[in-house]
């Protein structure tokens, strides 16, 4: 999975990433971090090292774990059972998601887990789950020694308390594939009898006996369909009708049920076949349309849970005892402990002199904070002391944040809306209805009784609206899966619908148009010695700031000297003395340089012996090409930018938001909100392209939200569409192909309206047989199927998008 | 011609027991995943290995 390993240095045997400011050499390979080593070392110590066999560098960088998490809440009861599935003599079974998983070495090893550890029977993985399902003795292991083991191996498992519903997910997976074989094997089977009805107006056997077993057979055939497969469309007419209200399935099951009714009557009464064929066909083709439409992309979750952000279990001070309790034991009043790089899981009260706080999570802005004891504490922050004591001033589940996030997202994200062809149905459905009644007055007032009774089923038959059901469940579908082929993750098929009214797209810079993590050192100033140089690294080298970070990285420097008296100073500066020389690097301010320039990037000053030599500019590295795909997107959409940095880049994007209105800066999440709103006022649909948590009211604002994701273990705020960063340049050609949609879905109304018309106007005059409308029917119907999904592969063709 | 009601039962009982074989495979799990076995026959047998 797309992991570059840059060639000109040495790379990390276990996790492919480049060894950048430390090479630990063990085993005569080379380890980026201790983290990777002791992984190597623990796989080494049990002859796994296969691992390393299947894939290059399978391993999980160790760099960015955060060891300081505590498992000590596992040990209690009513916390397992919300983790184990069940439980039979010494046997337990668990299963657990792990977001890292990523390759086949993965799966091999996490499959032999039984191998590292005594204890643990068998392991198995569900890999676009990305799920570990564990059968271990309990007698032997605790879940907490497991939890612990997984971690240790670079695949520490994500914990959920409240996560119950996944099996229920895979019952129903299941359930509808029983309904499409079932419904499948009996269309087919249904088929075959009817046809020597097909061609003989009925009686090609000449024996009434072969005659009536083949439609007794049928009609047995399709009592499954009927009673069964076709369960859900009444189930859910039902619940709409009742509450006085529409729904696509509403002329279905009127038609399943029509169909069934006339077939029993004409096999009953007059020994003919009927419309069971059709009626399964409906059935069958519907269900499978859905089940395409409905498929799930496991590994992704739109509606993200706030919980899955905050820790799940905390640590509560007690009488001068930590003790590890899981979230939702939390209450007012407690007393917890935050440590370094840790979330605040509540709002609370600071209870120690003071600390400091990035609210970057919430924000989006990396921007530290001081407070002070007694101050409130908002749920989100990062903690970015060695370690801190807060008072719960509010239980997890009121928090600010919380609100923030349940505030308009329930009511954006629930709705289910019909898609428009799908109120053309409804219209559809009723004409014909009316339609077929009228024609059957109009015989039965002539007092032709029989053409009349002919001439109803007829109508309601041939018309049956599924045609057009079909064409707009099956191009979505067809289309949902070919663009997730693109990277390009969809919600539902609504979203299709609107996506295609978007006229302005409102664009994230961090994160989105620049790396969210990348950055471009440029050193401004007088010239420095290459002593001076490998001065500057040595000092940076002693701080975890991600300024001495991008600082370091730039020098790129292999040893370093030693550094005394190295004081750092918070949000302002480090310094220390290398040799004899005193090294500062720091703030404008800190250092007493006069601003030259206001507001442009990020700056790093240096000075020697406290006289300044000149400063790095950091900013963020814009993505490869994204001018090119920003200037080719706005000769068709209205271009937009929000960003929550300082306005440095102002000149660098004028060229491309060049509108008046388009380019702004400085932006919190509310005012973010508020243009959105701004513009849909001027009847303009939003879409909003962002990357973060930041962005989540955005999003909700926005017509559509589309997160930019760089891996699929990201945490994403809920929106409509998720886009793989590699697929950001095709993203014109992605959204023009959905507007082609419309087309598509066209040409098949037009098929489907020609069937219709020539099926019609021989109905209405009585003049159609009931057999020739059955064969009409399933026709109409392959042809619809087919051009829908020989259009769906001819227009990604031509948009050059894998298929 | 009556002959026919016989291949028909016979078609049926076939096609029938084929459907039965897909819903038991379905039940027992068999296409829960369908991603993950094709990469766990790729694997070696097990075989402590020692290292090069």
């Amino acid at each position: 999975m797309g992991k570059t390993i840059s060639i000109s240095s040495t790379v990390c045997y276990h996790c492919g990433e480049a060894c950048l400011s430390t090479i630990i050499r063990f085993d005569d390979k080379d380890f980026c971090c201790s983290g990777c080593k002791s992984v190597y070392d623990i796989l080494q110590q049990n002859q796994l090292c296969n691992y390393y066999n299947i894939t290059q560098n399978p391993g999980i960088s160790q760099q960015r774990v955060h060891f300081n998490t505590y498992y000590d809440f596992l040990d209690e009861v009513h916390n397992q059972e919300k983790l184990i599935f069940f439980k039979e003599g010494k046997q337990t079974h668990l299963k657990l998601s792990i977001p890292n998983m990523h390759c086949s070495s993965c799966i091999w090893l996490l499959e032999h887990l039984n191998s590292l550890q005594a204890g643990i029977i068998s392991s198995r993985v569900t890999f676009l789950e990305k799920e570990i399902y564990i059968v271990y003795n309990h007698e032997e292991i605790s879940l907490k020694e497991i939890v612990i083991l997984l971690k240790k191996i670079g695949y520490e498992p994500h914990l959920s308390l409240d996560d119950l519903t996944k099996k229920q997910a895979k019952q129903l997976n299941r359930k509808t594939l029983y309904k499409i074989a079932i419904a499948g094997f009996c269309f087919g089977n249904i088929m075959m009898l009817s046809l020597p009805d097909y061609f003989s107006n009925g009686y090609f056997f000449n024996e009434p006996l072969l005659n009536n077993a083949f439609n007794y057979i049928a009609l047995a055939l399709s009592i499954p369909v009927l009673f069964y497969c076709a369960t859900e469309f009444f189930v859910s007419s039902w619940q709409v009708l009742k509450q006085k209200q529409m729904n696509i399935d509403v002329p279905i099951a009127l038609a399943i049920f029509i169909a069934f009714v006339m077939s029993v009557v004409q096999i009953v009464g007059y020994h003919r076949m009927g419309y069971l064929d059709s009626m399964s066909g409906i059935v069958f083709f519907m269900l499978l349309g859905r089940f395409f439409q409905n498929k799930t992309y496991n590994y992704l979750t739109f509606q993200k849970n706030l919980s899955s952000y905050l820790p799940i279990a905390v640590n509560k001070y007690e009488n001068g005892v930590e003790k590890n309790i899981a979230l939702a034991d939390v209450n007012i009043g407690d007393e917890i402990v935050i440590r370094h790089q840790e979330i605040v899981p509540a709002d609370g009260l600071l209870m120690q002199e003071h600390a400091w706080f990035d609210y970057s999570f919430v924000t989006g802005e990396s921007n530290w904070v001081e407070k002070h004891q007694n101050e409130i504490i908002y749920a989100g922050a990062i903690q970015k002391n060695s370690s801190c004591l807060l008072r719960i001033s509010k239980k997890p589940s009121q928090s600010y944040i919380t609100q923030l996030w349940n505030s308009k997202q329930a009511e954006k994200y629930q709705t289910n809306k019909m898609l428009t062809t799908e109120k053309i149905n409804i219209y559809f459905s009723f004409t014909v209805l009316i339609l077929g009644i009228l024609a059957c007055a109009y015989w039965c007032f002539q007092g032709q009784y029989q053409i009349g009774f002919k001439a109803l089923i007829t109508v309601w038959i041939v018309a049956c609206p599924c045609a057009l059901l079909l064409s707009s469940t099956f191009t979505y579908g067809n289309l949902l899966h070919i663009l997730a082929q693109n990277g390009m993750y969809i919600k539902n098929a609504s979203v299709l619908e609107k996506i295609k009214k978007v006229d302005t797209l409102v664009f994230d810079k961090t994160g989105t148009i620049t790396h969210s993590n990348k950055t471009n050192v440029e050193y401004i100033g007088q010239e420095l010695s290459p002593r001076a140089w490998k001065e500057i690294y040595s000092l940076s080298y002693h701080s975890i700031h991600p300024l001495s970070k991008a600082i370091r990285k730039h020098i790129n420097e292999t040893e370093s000297f030693e550094v005394h008296q190295f004081i750092a100073h918070e949000g302002q500066g480090i310094e220390g003395i290398i040799g004899d020389r005193k090294v500062k690097l720091g703030s404008q301010k800190w250092l007493n340089v006069t601003q030259s320039q206001a507001n442009r990037f990020t700056k790093v000053y240096v000075s020697f012996d406290d006289e300044v030599m000149g400063y790095f500019e950091i900013k963020n590295e814009y993505r490869k090409d994204i001018f090119q795909v920003l200037k080719r997107l706005k000769s068709y959409f209205t271009l937009h930018l929000l960003s929550g940095d300082n306005d440095a880049e102002r000149n660098h994007l004028k060229p491309i938001f060049d509108q008046e209105d388009s380019l702004h800066f400085n932006q919190l999440p509310e005012q973010k909100t508020a243009h959105i709103e701004a513009l849909q006022q001027k009847g303009h649909t939003v879409m909003m392209i962002g990357d973060g948590l930041n962005d989540a009211k955005a999003f909700e604002q926005s017509d559509i939200g589309m997160a930019i994701i760089e891996n699929e273990n990201n945490f994403l705020p809920a929106c409509d569409v998720i886009l793989k960063v590699e697929q950001l340049g095709k993203i014109q050609s992605l959204l023009k192909y959905i507007s082609q949609a419309k087309t598509i879905l066209i040409v098949c109304f037009v098929i489907s309206l020609v069937y219709n018309i020539i099926g019609l106007s021989f109905a209405l005059q009585g003049k159609l047989t009931p057999v020739v409308a059955a064969i009409l029917m399933p026709i109409s119907t392959v042809s619809i199927v087919g051009t829908s999904f020989l259009l769906s592969r001819l227009f990604a063709k031509q948009h050059k998008l894998t298929i | 011609m009556a002959v026919m009601i016989l291949l028909i039962a016979f078609s049926l009982s076939i096609a029938t027991a084929f459907l039965i074989a897909f819903i038991v495979s379905t039940k027992s799990g068999q296409f829960d995943d369908v991603h993950t076995p094709s990469i766990r026959m790729l694997f070696e047998d097990e075989k402590p290995k020692t290292k090069k």
